[in-house]
């Protein structure tokens, strides 16, 4: 039974490594990319057990990569984080399947519950 | 032998008899385009009374002209070049068309200023009489005022001009003399006291309303002493301001689409200040979380763990601090020329850009000016960003109250600055509200960025002046700054600088 993960993909070093301190101080484990490609490229993308993506990236929004994953057949429980959302981003990040849209700074324990719900949350069956 | 003009300070004399009794209008003005001396003639084209001509810039006494003649104006001064027989035609409510003469003029070799000469050519037969001197019927209202009391006896229709509601007027209330506009104050009080045995007066001059519009009074009243010694002042006050509105109007819109864009400009700022701080801030929050929790988890992780954790909170508030240091320097780097501003103006537009948009019939904004502070040396747009953002937090902060006043005004700090404030009737400041109230981020509104006193701050550390805030004794608060006098206070006052 492969370990149970968070993947969380931001382009800012910072809030890339202090999301997954925190997640960790909270019993979690996490694999983190610092872009789309990276994390597509890599096994994580199949096995993830929840999403954490940041809209805005240079490469690849957050968006983009929920867009690619569905293309793949592939569907995770996902949470976007955002500096600004409008509702331009809100409609697309539904129909991308996002499960939260979570605005920059998250207030204190929004992303933790929102992961949770998550987690619990049943995976739909893997088309492959 | 007719006269003997070898005199010199005969001559001058004679010179300036002539000057004033010539039937052209003439006028010189300085280097900076203040009115520096003009004669009784060219009252029609300066656009106001003798007595505010001087001082005040040849932009501001007429904008609906300026585009026209700025050119001329620039012409003699920057290429010493004069302009003869133009013709400068007024197309407003009233039409007028005059022709001027802009020229150069020398002082020990070096050039002083422009001169101006202008000849109405509607003819000296119909010789105007008032500021724009067209022939119009404006009722004339009627008052008389107690002295000792300060009372107008038959007000309403006084208190109506002045946009007061009868309910508020007090009877001992000084509102009707604090209404005449402060530069106008000396003047009316020489009118009074010349001494030439009449006790009438005939003037004109201006009003501010309750709501700080500045209406034009043609006002004529005379003195009577009653048996038991008792001075009555009766008169009449005429509303004139229409002669004016055009360009008054005129003036208004440039300025409000000015400020426009200055808001806009300040938006953007804002937004993408909001954008890059997120970012360290969202990182700090994620960090002392994490480390709360490693803290309260025993000994699971280690002291060295948890120590580098905050260090890196801490390194990501200094990321924030930087991003917010260089806004500061962009606002300062910004155009931060400094110049001799008359604040009267300054704070007028940033009021009626401040109550853009404000639909609010309870709201009163006034203005209380100090017309020995008028003039100082300060960047006009950034002092009124200073101001606008001051007013609009005075009426945020006065939504919920049952008074809602924002009092404005200008007095004297000691022999170099003058004080502005804004003093508004909400709920106060609490404590915790008051310590942080210059800080980034600090804000009580819920959807505000917090930065708009930081930025504040900046500009006023940046002219040298200070900015803070106190309780209003009478309920509210008040945010004080002081600016630094401009040299050519002496100008205003009618000296030439020499």
């Amino acid at each position: 039974m492969p370990a149970e993960f968070i993947v969380v993909v931001d382009d800012d070093a910072a809030v890339r490594d202090s999301l997954g301190m925190l997640l960790e101080a909270h019993g979690l484990r996490v694999r983190d990319f610092g872009s789309g490609v990276e994390f597509l490229e890599s096994d994580a993308h199949c096995t993830a057990a929840c999403l954490v993506l940041d809209y805005h990236m240079p490469e690849m929004t957050g968006i983009e990569i929920l867009e690619e994953l569905q293309r793949l057949g592939l569907s995770y429980p996902s949470i976007l984080i955002t500096g600004l959302s409008d509702p331009m981003i809100t409609r697309r990040a539904l129909s991308a399947g996002v499960m939260a849209i979570l605005e920059k700074p998250l207030p204190d324990d929004v992303l933790i519950d929102a992961v949770r719900i998550a987690l619990n949350t049943v995976r739909p069956p893997l088309l492959s | 032998m007719a006269l003997n003009f070898g005199n010199i300070s005969h001559a001058g004399a004679l010179l300036s008899r002539v000057i004033s009794a010539a039937p052209v209008g003439l006028a010189f003005a300085d280097l900076q385009l203040h009115y520096v001396m003009a004669n009784d003639a060219f009252a029609p084209f300066g656009g106001a009374p003798l007595n505010h001509l001087i001082g005040r810039t040849v932009q501001e006494n007429a904008p609906l002209l300026w585009p026209q003649i700025q050119p001329l104006v620039r012409r003699a001064i920057d290429l010493g070049e004069a302009t003869y027989d133009f013709d400068v035609i007024l197309d407003g409510a009233v039409s007028r068309k005059w022709r001027a003469s802009f020229f150069p003029v020398q002082l020990d070799g070096r050039l002083a200023g422009v001169g101006i000469s202008v000849a109405d050519l509607q003819g000296a037969g119909d010789k105007p009489d008032g500021v724009g001197g067209q022939s119009e019927q404006v009722e004339e209202i009627q008052y008389s005022l107690d002295i000792d009391r300060r009372n107008p006896a038959s007000p309403d229709r006084v208190l109506d001009l002045l946009g007061i509601h009868r309910a508020e007027f007090a009877a001992d209330d000084d509102t009707f003399l604090n209404a005449i506009f402060p530069d106008d104050g000396p003047a009316m009080n020489a009118e009074l006291s010349d001494g030439d045995g009449d006790n009438a007066v005939a003037i004109e001059h201006r009003l501010v309303s309750a709501d700080g519009a500045v209406r034009w009074i043609h006002e004529r009243a005379e003195f009577l002493v009653g048996e038991s010694g008792r001075q009555t002042l009766i008169g009449t006050v005429q509303h004139i301001t229409e002669r004016n509105e055009t360009e008054t109007r005129l003036h208004q819109m440039q300025s409000e689409l000015l400020h426009v864009s200055r808001l806009s400009a300040m938006g953007q700022v804002s937004s993408t200040l909001a954008h890059e701080v997120n970012q360290p801030l969202t990182a700090v929050g994620n960090y002392i979380r994490a480390g709360l929790l490693m803290l309260d988890s025993g000994d699971q992780y280690s002291r060295m763990k948890i120590r580098g954790v905050f260090e890196k909170a801490a390194q990501q508030a200094a990321r924030a601090s930087d991003i917010v240091r260089n806004l500061r320097a962009f606002v300062r780097k910004g155009d931060t020329a400094s110049q001799p501003e008359n604040l009267t103006i300054v704070v007028q537009e940033a009021m009626a850009l401040a109550r853009l948009g404000i639909k609010d019939r309870g709201l009163k904004v006034r203005l209380r000016l100090d017309g020995n502070s008028s003039w100082a040396s300060v960047n006009r747009i950034q002092i009124q960003q200073v101001l606008v953002n001051l007013i609009r937090n005075a009426i945020e902060a006065m939504s919920e109250s049952p008074r809602r006043e924002v009092l404005v005004s200008t007095a004297s700090a000691g022999r170099d600055f003058i004080e502005v404030s804004v003093a508004d009737s909400g709920p106060g400041l609490t404590e915790p509200v008051a310590q942080g109230l210059f800080k980034p981020f600090v804000t009580t509104k819920r959807d505000g960025m917090g930065v708009g006193l930081a930025i504040c701050h900046s500009i006023i550390e940046a002219h040298g002046g200070k900015i803070w805030a106190e309780p209003n004794h009478a309920g509210g608060t008040i945010f004080r700054f002081t600016v630094p006098r401009s040299d050519s206070e002496s100008i205003s006052q009618g000296s030439t600088g020499q």
